[in-house]
């Protein structure tokens, strides 16, 4: 082994982390992930998804008043004034593709994004 | 290929590479990174590309991966490792023929882990039209500074023993 060679090491292995730790960070910042409540049709707000963000939404239609919830990276409906409650039923989601739906108030919460979580992992 | 001492030497290389391919892919290196390898078959390369020259060295690549398709039967894992063997073969010669009064075979074969990831990396984004791939290429990085050293060591070994054995004049 050279000089050369240790030099070589040293460069890639530094170049590493220094991009996990750019990446690390960026990915930090935007998960790449959001969650969208839309009503009636219409784009209502749009969250990025974030671990920190602890909020919680009312949304106040002519059909009745919803409460939604985001917590820890979650999003759940807390309650609806709607007659069946399957909204509220449904629980929380998280992962893109995913969404609540209340019919009778015409709200539609979706997570969208690249999912990142992986399905199968095979050698 | 005139000589038949030559000629049986290279299959043998080849099906050697082949049966490095198919123990490495019944190693799986999960706790690090799903998909990482050691790179066993790349010894064989790198020897080849050093005793017997780019053409032979480029040849035994590209036919270990088709007998390793045709073994594993995975035509995407085919395209990655087509890809990853062709780009690491070419750089490895460029270094080899260029540099190596800097590198020695160890600085090489990590030349060669490193085109081998950035393809791998590179071809796997286009295919699954994802560019977020891409940020897996450190971690596959560092691996590769340890399989690539491990690679060149090896490799440095069969060099000697295969020059050693046959009298053939060290390709420079």
């Amino acid at each position: 082994m050279t000089k050369y060679d240790k030099i070589l090491i040293g460069i890639i292995f530094l170049a590493s982390i220094a991009a996990l730790y750019l990446i690390q960070n960026q990915t930090l910042n935007s998960e790449g992930q959001y969650i969208v409540i839309t009503v009636d049709n219409e784009i209502f707000r749009t969250y990025s998804i974030d671990k920190k963000l602890n909020e919680e939404i009312e949304i106040k239609t002519k059909h009745g008043i919803n409460i939604v919830h985001i917590e820890d990276g979650f999003v759940y409906m807390e309650s609806s004034t709607c007659r069946d409650q399957i909204c509220v039923l449904h629980g929380k989601i998280c992962r893109p593709g995913e969404m609540i739906v209340c019919l009778p108030n015409k709200i539609v919460i979706e997570v969208t994004g690249i999912d990142s979580d992986l399905d199968v992992i095979s050698h | 290929m005139k000589n038949t001492r030559e000629f049986v030497l290279l299959s043998l290389l080849t099906s050697m590479a082949l049966v490095l391919s198919v123990l490495e892919s019944m190693i799986p290196f999960p706790f690090i990174a799903p998909g990482a390898k050691l790179g066993l078959p790349n010894m064989v390369t790198l020897a080849v590309l050093v005793v017997f020259g780019f053409r032979r060295g480029m040849t035994i690549a590209i036919l270990r991966t088709i007998l390793f398709m045709l073994v594993a039967g995975n035509p995407v894992g085919f395209m990655y490792a087509i890809s990853g063997a062709f780009t690491s073969t070419i750089v490895m010669y460029f270094v080899y023929k260029y540099f190596s009064q800097y590198f020695s075979l160890i600085g090489v074969s990590l030349f060669g882990a490193f085109a081998h990831n950035t393809t791998q990396a590179c071809v796997a984004a286009l295919m699954l039209q994802n560019v977020r791939i891409l940020y897996y290429l450190p971690i596959m990085y560092i691996v590769g500074i340890f399989t690539g050293c491990f690679v060149g060591y090896a490799s440095i070994f069969i060099i000697k023993n295969l020059e050693l054995k046959i009298n053939l004049v060290k390709w420079s």
